[in-house]
């Protein structure tokens, strides 16, 4: 079936938007006409419960999601993830990279042990750990108990009221050390 | 005698470790092992830090220390030039 519209725009062809004035609008009149604010304002995220971190996570070049954890090369350079603490926020937790420590999110979710990698690429009120670790299933015999799964602690999402996507970067989670 | 080098633009290095992996691939380098490996250093204190990622590897020296100290000749200079690893010496 052809599309509709092309996915890409041709070099200097003039760019036409479904809008009334078919061209990108900073200032929605559909907007304000359905109760939003005609012009994006940033809204301030809802901070989490006092002494716990905002849970972020990506991903590592050297994995694709939670699907090559069993292959024994990648697993070689990146054998598991680790959570990003601020190398500050650390020092006060008295904790150093390497330490295995667990995550406890506001729902109670416990993951699994994780090493600390104390870092000043991150944040003091965030951590950080790449998507795909922590697999639970004993079958993956070479991923199996090898880092902490981000899922397992993301058990709210919130929904933009502008577009409808969902957002799971509002999970709070508290640093429990590991004996 | 032709002298190659590699060159290396630490610009570009997102630190994937694929060099890694194709080395041990090509070579046969065993699990747990790497001649090649990722240097990642952050400079600085948040928010304004710097971050430094290098591939590192040998280099191939004039005078390598691997070859000298290596007890079975397995490290040793190739006739063509460059360091290189024989398994059957």
């Amino acid at each position: 079936m052809p599309r509709p519209q092309p996915i890409y725009f041709e070099d200097g062809a003039p760019a036409v938007f479904d809008t009334p004035s078919k061209k990108i609008e900073f200032y929605s009149a559909q907007l304000k006409q359905a109760g939003f604010d005609p012009v994006p304002r940033y809204t301030r995220p809802e901070p989490g419960p006092a002494g716990s971190y905002r849970l972020l996570f990506g991903r590592a070049p050297m994995h694709s999601f939670s699907r090559t954890q069993t292959t024994h090369l990648l697993m070689d350079v990146m054998s598991e993830n680790a959570v990003w603490v601020n190398a500050t926020e650390a020092g006060r937790l008295s904790l150093k990279s390497g330490d295995y420590v667990r995550l406890r999110n506001q729902d109670g979710q416990l993951s699994n042990r994780i090493r600390v990698k104390a870092t000043e690429r991150i944040r003091p009120d965030c951590v950080y750990m790449v998507h795909g670790f922590g697999h639970t299933s004993r079958e993956l015999r070479f991923a199996f108990g090898k880092g902490a799964s981000d899922s397992q602690l993301i058990t709210r999402y919130k929904t933009d009221p502008l577009m409808g996507g969902t957002g799971v970067n509002v999970n709070f989670v508290t640093i429990e050390t590991e004996a | 005698m032709s002298r190659y080098g590699m060159v290396i633009d630490t610009r570009r290095c997102v630190g994937c470790h694929d060099c890694v992996v194709a080395c041990k691939t090509e070579n046969g380098v065993p699990e747990g092992y790497s001649r090649d490996w990722i240097v990642e250093e952050a400079h600085g204190k948040f928010s304004t830090v710097q971050l430094e990622i290098r591939s590192e590897r040998c280099n191939h020296c004039d005078n390598p220390p691997c070859v000298s100290c290596c007890p079975t000749g397995a490290s040793h200079v190739h006739e063509r030039g460059g360091v290189v690893l024989g398994y059957a010496r």
